[in-house]
């Protein structure tokens, strides 16, 4: 194959990427744009100057602000403890503890949303307890609709990205830097306030500016445990488009969250390139607790990670057991299967298992296969590859419900009429997967060293079979674990899935949140019980990410 | 037989290599010698096709590679830090190049076995490439490059890595090596002492620029330059400052040489102490090595450092000391 022959074909592979995102992406968003600015065909910006002027709206604004502040500031005050444990002391179980804290990340909202109402609901394992032991009426914790717990579930969420990151710089820097404070005076909490926190404030950043995004972001588990009162942006484009049909105002909505996440998002890239990638120079300096002050310390921060992560997943299985009923049972999992009114409407809610299952495979497919090729583009050098570096991660600052509503605008028009076809879910579960893909698979593409790749050249090895031989095996853990990235965030997708699902073909998320959404205990119970499936599915995934995560999860 | 013909490269705007001539005979061990960043690793790049922006021709027999893709040039390169594949084990690693060139499986087998043992990895063969020491990749490397019989093997600072010791073992077996397969081969090093041991020429690199090509015993002789005899360890180099009628007027005294030159080598071959000598000077410093102790002695203007077994000195800093420098050479730059 000559040079030109090679060209052309990687040429042609780039172009399906491209055409991809093309048609998905910038064209449904482009039309935003245009039903937000030129409603009836000319420029028209009254939706827009509604937004900037109604009060009622701009408390919109503020209290999206507001809440991601707060949720970004308790998350990191709380994951500060848990990164200096993990990267000072060595424990029993700490490896176990390192792969627990990322289930959260796999964790679809509408799960971490239902298991925090199962712990601190009105019919919540807690409330329960403390009903019956001192004989009230009336549920004593009134946690539902509340902000605090749409706070705890943020912190829940968030908690893994910001051990993660901090704790992974931390093991970077030199534990000399504190030891010479130390020599030089410093102790207790001047030692965090002078040296650690300045030290680690690349790392606080960064994590901050991310968890922001995503509390920012949030949708599932407002929309489900906030309701309208706790309306975030998010929530607002969903509720104008779907329910009071206002496509304009959505659309301004949409494009102010977008300009917004576009910012941090670039915010984001800048603060992470000042981090080193390469965690293996890391000093191994951990050792065990010594002294009663350091085991309280460290047995301290271990029992509220294992409390925080686990007991809201546990509390989902129980209640998905008793709630309702005197004793365990298994009435909830096997009314799944049925249809009790015999209407012919009626979809048996375990039809979504199997949707989901074909939609998250589909998504799996397409979500590796452009993920692969977008990030050999990627670390090929030059200009092009810087800008599709940051434009491939515009998918994860674009929120899925802006995505969904610009499906629902964009692609209803031949030859795009998609809007009305099972297609379209995949097609925007590979959009929402595509930035994790590249971002497991660049770490991996990253770390072959270039000599390995020459010598495989000067060997006879021609550049297809090099690819082949060399480069696929070696990046293949970072494939893997963008594959089972793609398949949970599919199975999980809600934001954009509630815009776009057909009645007829159902995905489990949506399922929950039309169970939950409907009076009555036996539809609770259902949504519990499916929520436990769903959880069951993705810790699946959850398994296939952390035993391969060594290799690949450097960039999250 | 490899020609290169006024082979230039620039890396953005530096030149790396400029106007590089040289001719190789097949069954030749020729050294790049030379400080790092002299453009001899990209030298080496150049003749595997590894990089493409040059000027000038590589020529093997006559015919010109620039076309060729590295792959179908059949030349080895062994790289400085081994480049072994981590996904594959210690066999397959060496098998990979044969396996390329579609060997029958009995043969291949029957070579990947022939190159361990000649390299003394034996009982290496199913090993993780990753469990090895530097030592052992080392020998993994050059077996690998040595199993599909290239015409011309390319090792760039093959030892650069490994300790003084295992270092000083390896390069004569190297050679032993690389001769007993009668291959020609390119050896890249910055260690003078690692291309005296293995090269039948060695070419001084500086600058991008060749500055002499000569057998390791001459060029210790006769260095061309005040950078070739700086490089090679020489520390008595002195400019000229004056010449007239057959000698030169230098910080530490007059010299007899041919012609006028910019600098001159006082050799340490020619240079002892003796009670006769002309050059008088002043021991400054003593400096104790091992093998011997290294004086330094002011000279006029001047200084000379010279080595004195350990065993015969017993000179003290503040001493008076005569010298005799017995072997001038002239340094052309």
């Amino acid at each position: 194959m000559t040079r030109t022959q090679r060209w052309g074909l990687w040429a042609a592979l780039l172009f399906v990427p491209v055409v991809f995102f093309g048609l998905f992406f910038v064209h449904p968003l482009v039309t935003i744009f245009d039903v937000s600015l030129r409603p009836n065909g000319v420029l028209d910006l009254s939706g827009f100057i509604k937004i900037v002027t109604s009060s009622y709206y701009r408390d919109t604004l503020f209290f999206t602000i507001f809440q991601a502040t707060v949720s970004t500031l308790l998350t990191i005050a709380l994951a500060l403890p848990g990164a200096y444990i993990v990267t000072r002391y060595t424990f029993p179980g700490k490896q176990l503890l390192l792969s627990l804290s990322i289930l959260p990340v796999v964790l679809p909202s509408v799960v971490v949303a239902t298991a925090f109402s199962a712990l601190l609901g009105a019919r919540g394992v807690v409330n329960t307890f403390l009903m019956s032991v001192f004989a009230l009426t009336d549920p004593p914790i009134q946690l539902e609709r509340s902000l605090i717990l749409i706070l705890i579930v943020h912190v829940f969420y968030n908690y893994a990205v910001g051990l993660r990151i901090i704790s992974g710089y931390w093991a970077n820097q030199s534990w000399r830097i504190e030891e010479a404070a130390r020599i030089l005076g410093c102790e207790g909490w001047r030692l965090w306030w002078y040296v650690r926190l300045p030290m680690l404030r690349p790392a606080i950043l960064a994590a901050s500016v991310l968890i922001f995004i995503f509390s920012f972001t949030s949708f599932g588990a407002i929309l489900i445990l906030g309701g309208l009162r706790f309306a975030t942006i998010e929530v607002q484009i969903y509720y104008q488009a779907m329910n009071i049909f206002n496509l304009p105002l959505a659309a301004a909505l949409s494009l102010v969250q977008m300009g917004l996440m576009f910012g941090l998002m670039w915010v984001y890239s800048g603060l992470q390139r000042r981090i080193p990638r390469d965690w293996q120079s890391a000093q191994q300096v951990a050792r065990r607790p010594r002294t009663l002050r350091e085991r309280l310390i460290v047995g301290g921060t271990v029992a509220f990670m294992i409390l925080f992560l686990l007991i809201p997943l546990l509390a989902l299985v129980f209640r998905s057991l008793t709630v309702g009923k005197e004793g365990l049972s298994f009435d909830y999992y096997t009314m799944l299967a049925q249809n009790p009114r015999d209407s012919i409407l009626f979809v048996p809610p375990q039809n979504a298992i199997f949707n989901s299952l074909t939609f998250a495979g589909l998504t799996m497919i397409m979500a590796t296969g452009l993920g692969l090729i977008l990030s050999i583009a990627i670390q090929r050098p030059g200009r092009f590859a810087r800008f599709l570096d940051a434009f491939v991660m515009i998918p994860l600052a674009t929120s899925a419900v802006t995505l969904g509503f610009g499906y629902l605008v964009g692609l209803d028009e031949p030859p795009l009429a998609l809007r009305s076809s099972w297609v379209i879910l995949p097609l925007a579960h590979t959009l929402v997967a595509i930035p994790f893909v590249v971002r497991s698979i660049l770490p991996a593409l990253r770390s072959i060293q270039p000599s390995v790749q020459d010598a495989a050249i000067t060997l006879g090895a021609s550049p297809l079979r090099r690819w082949w031989r060399v480069d696929l095996p070696l990046i293949s853990r970072g494939l893997a674990v963008g594959a089972a990235f793609a398949f949970t965030a599919s199975m999980g997708e809600f934001g954009a899935s509630l815009f776009l699902v057909r009645p007829d073909t159902p995905t489990i998320p949506t399922v929950i949140y039309r169970f939950l959404s409907q009076p009555g205990i036996a539809n609770y119970g259902q949504a519990l019980a499916m929520s436990v499936v769903l959880m069951l599915v993705c810790g699946v995934g959850f398994l296939t990410v952390d035993r391969l995560r060594s290799a690949g999860m450097g960039e999250f | 037989m490899l020609s290169l013909e006024n082979i230039s490269a620039r890396y953005t705007e530096v030149p790396v290599l400029n106007d590089i001539s040289l001719q190789i005979e097949s069954g030749e061990i020729v050294c790049l010698l030379g400080p790092s960043g002299c453009g001899k690793s990209t030298l080496l790049r150049v003749i595997a096709g590894l990089l493409d922006e040059y000027s000038g021709s590589v020529r093997w027999d006559k015919q010109d590679l620039r076309a060729m893709p590295p792959y179908q040039r059949d030349f080895g390169l062994m790289f400085q830090d081994y480049a072994l594949f981590p996904h594959l084990n210690v066999s397959r690693n060496v098998a990979f190049g044969l396996e390329m060139r579609h060997y029958p499986r009995a043969e291949r087998d029957k070579r990947v076995k022939e190159m361990l043992s000649l390299v003394g990895m034996g009982n290496y063969y199913h090993r993780d490439v990753n469990e090895l020491s530097g030592g052992e990749k080392q020998r993994v490397a050059l077996a690998r490059s040595l199993a599909p019989q290239p015409r011309l093997l390319m090792l760039d600072e093959p030892l650069g890595s490994l300790d003084a010791l295992l270092r000083e073992r390896l390069v004569t077996e190297l050679r032993e090596i690389i001769q007993k397969q009668g291959l020609t081969a390119i050896y890249v090093t910055h260690d003078r002492q690692e291309a005296y041991a293995i090269a039948d020429r060695i070419v001084i690199m500086n600058n991008g620029r060749i500055v002499q090509i000569d057998r390791p015993q001459a060029l210790y002789h006769s260095p061309r330059t005040q950078f070739v005899a700086q490089f090679l360890g020489f520390t008595n180099v002195y400019p000229v400052t004056s010449f007239d009628r057959g000698m030169a007027e230098t910080a530490i005294g007059r010299f007899p040489v041919t012609a006028s030159t910019p600098a001159v080598l006082v050799h340490p071959d020619g240079l002892q102490l003796a009670d006769e000598g002309t050059l008088v000077g002043t021991i400054i410093d003593r400096r104790f090595t091992g093998e011997t102790v290294v004086l330094t002695a002011k000279i006029e203007q001047g200084e000379v450092t010279l080595s004195v077994p350990s065993s015969v000195s017993k000179h003290l800093v503040g001493e008076t000391v005569r010298l005799n420098a017995k072997r001038i050479v002239p340094l052309v730059e």
